[in-house]
This record gives C-alpha cells, structure tokens and sequence, in this order.
C-alpha cells in the first residue's frame, strides 16, 4: 500500500493522497532540479493525455523548497499539483523506495504502488507508461478494501 | 346516411386530435415561457459579486488575456482548484510571474467573472 501524506499547493487546504483512491491513479514524481527538469517538462507537456487517462500528476520536490513552482518557471505550463507544503515528509517515505535522484510512482486506484521508475530525470519514452496506465485502466475494480480499525 | 356518419366521425376525429394537439403544445408552451421569463429575471436581477483570493499563479496566458491560478476557496463559487481567470486588464497579466503568491480580487457577474486587481503576498 503506498504511504498515506498529506499536501498542499499554494494556498489550497491540505489534502491527503488517499483522497485520490477510487477516483484517480496518481502518478507520484519525486524530482530534483536541474536534473529532473527534461522529465519534468515531458510530463507537463503530455498532462492533458494523462488526465484524460485518468491520472493526477503529483510532482514533489526532493528539497521541499517552498518556491518549487517559481523553480519550475513559465514554459512549459506545468498544471498538476506541485507540493509546496508536505514535500519533506512525502519525500522521506517516497524516499525509502526512490533511489535514484528522480523516481516515479504509479499508484492505482486501490492505493497501490504498481511500478515505480527510476532515472537520473531525463525525458525519456512515454509510452512505457502509458501502456501501464492503460493497463490499470482496463483491470476490473475489486470490492472496496474494508475500513481500517483497531480491536 | 353513411357518408354522413362517416363525415362526423372524421370531424369528430380531427376536433379530438386538434384538441389534443393544442393541449400538449399549449402546455408546452406556456412552461418554456415561464423558463424564459425565469432566465430573464435571473439576468436582469444578477448581482455585481466580488471575492478576495489567495492564490499561486501557475501560468500566464497574455495572447488571451488569461491567468491560471491555483486558488483556495471562492466562496459561494467554487472549491479550490486550479482555473483560468479572464483579466480584466494587460497589466493584471504583466504584473505577476510564474510561482508567485498573490491575493487577487475577482469580480463579475456569474458566471461572468473576471481578476480585477491582483497583488504579490510575501
């Protein structure tokens, strides 16, 4: 099960990952500039594919700087939610399973990490990806996971 | 005497018909005017509204005189999220860059809204 975090985007109320289960797959990217910018940028300009695919793109900067969308500047347009408040804590779960200075985690609807894809940032094939989306896209959804609680 | 039995019951069958005919469309008819006369008071009566917002400027889009902002809640409006806004002038879109926090004054008639004033927060 992919660790739970909250986070925020500017001045939006902090929302935790688990609100996107049952609605969106999440693709997690931690990023580092200047490293990751290729990557960064080949996801922004293919973001309209994968919202339409179903995906929320949730981009985090390893150093949880507080200007990270001002770091990512003007072009390309980078539309998905870019932490600004909670990177730190997201970074250090992600982090465990990262290793490498970019990695991205492809998180179903169940709130499970079905793959996780590490570079040093570069742009490189989207289709990869893409079959991967299509594939979660086309399994059958299971029953909803019982409620945690404690005895 | 068969030929007139069978003149009424056709003048009988078209007076029904037409009946119904005006019936269905009178009804018909008089709702879409009440729907209209609805629309056109909600127009007339549209209020001016105006909101202060806090939010983060994510792209500008000068060719079309457009922000897109991910902004915290508009009251009354709608949730937070991240949306284009009309500015209502090129200095709005000069103003501000990529990244920047901004409070920023949204003013209009729903849905007709537009960025009125906008300001960097530190």
């Amino acid at each position: 099960m992919a660790p739970d975090a909250s986070f925020a985007v500017g001045p939006t109320p902090p929302r935790a990952l688990t609100e996107y289960r049952g609605r969106r797959i999440v693709l997690l990217v931690l990023y580092a500039l200047p490293a990751s910018r290729p990557r960064v940028n080949q996801l922004a300009q293919n973001y309209d594919i994968l919202a339409t695919l179903g995906v929320e793109v949730i981009a985090v900067p390893v150093d949880a700087a507080a200007d990270a969308l001002r770091a990512l500047g003007a072009e390309p347009r980078i539309l998905f939610p870019v932490v600004t408040d909670g990177a730190a804590e997201i970074a250090a779960a992600y982090g465990l399973f990262a290793g490498a200075p970019h990695a991205e985690f492809l998180i179903d609807r169940q709130g499970y990490i079905r793959a996780i894809a590490r570079s040093r940032g570069e742009a490189g094939e989207l289709n990869p990806l893409l079959a991967a989306i299509q594939q979660l896209n086309e399994e059958k959804s299971p029953p909803p996971a019982p409620e945690e609680h404690v005895h | 005497m068969r030929a007139f039995t069978a003149v009424v019951l056709i003048n009988l069958a078209l007076g029904v018909g037409a009946g119904w005919g005006y019936l269905f469309w009178g009804v018909r008819a008089a709702r879409l005017e009440r729907d209209l006369a609805v629309a056109r008071a909600a127009a007339v009566s549209g209020v001016e509204r105006e909101w202060r917002v806090e939010g983060v400027v994510r792209a500008i889009l000068p060719e079309i005189g457009v922000l897109v902002l991910t902004h915290g809640e508009i009251a009354g409006y709608m949730p937070p999220m991240t949306m284009g806004f009309r500015a209502a002038s090129p200095k709005i879109t000069e103003s501000v860059r990529v990244g920047d926090a901004v409070r920023f004054t949204l003013r209009g008639v729903l849905p007709n809204v537009a960025v009125t004033a906008i300001e960097k927060t530190p």
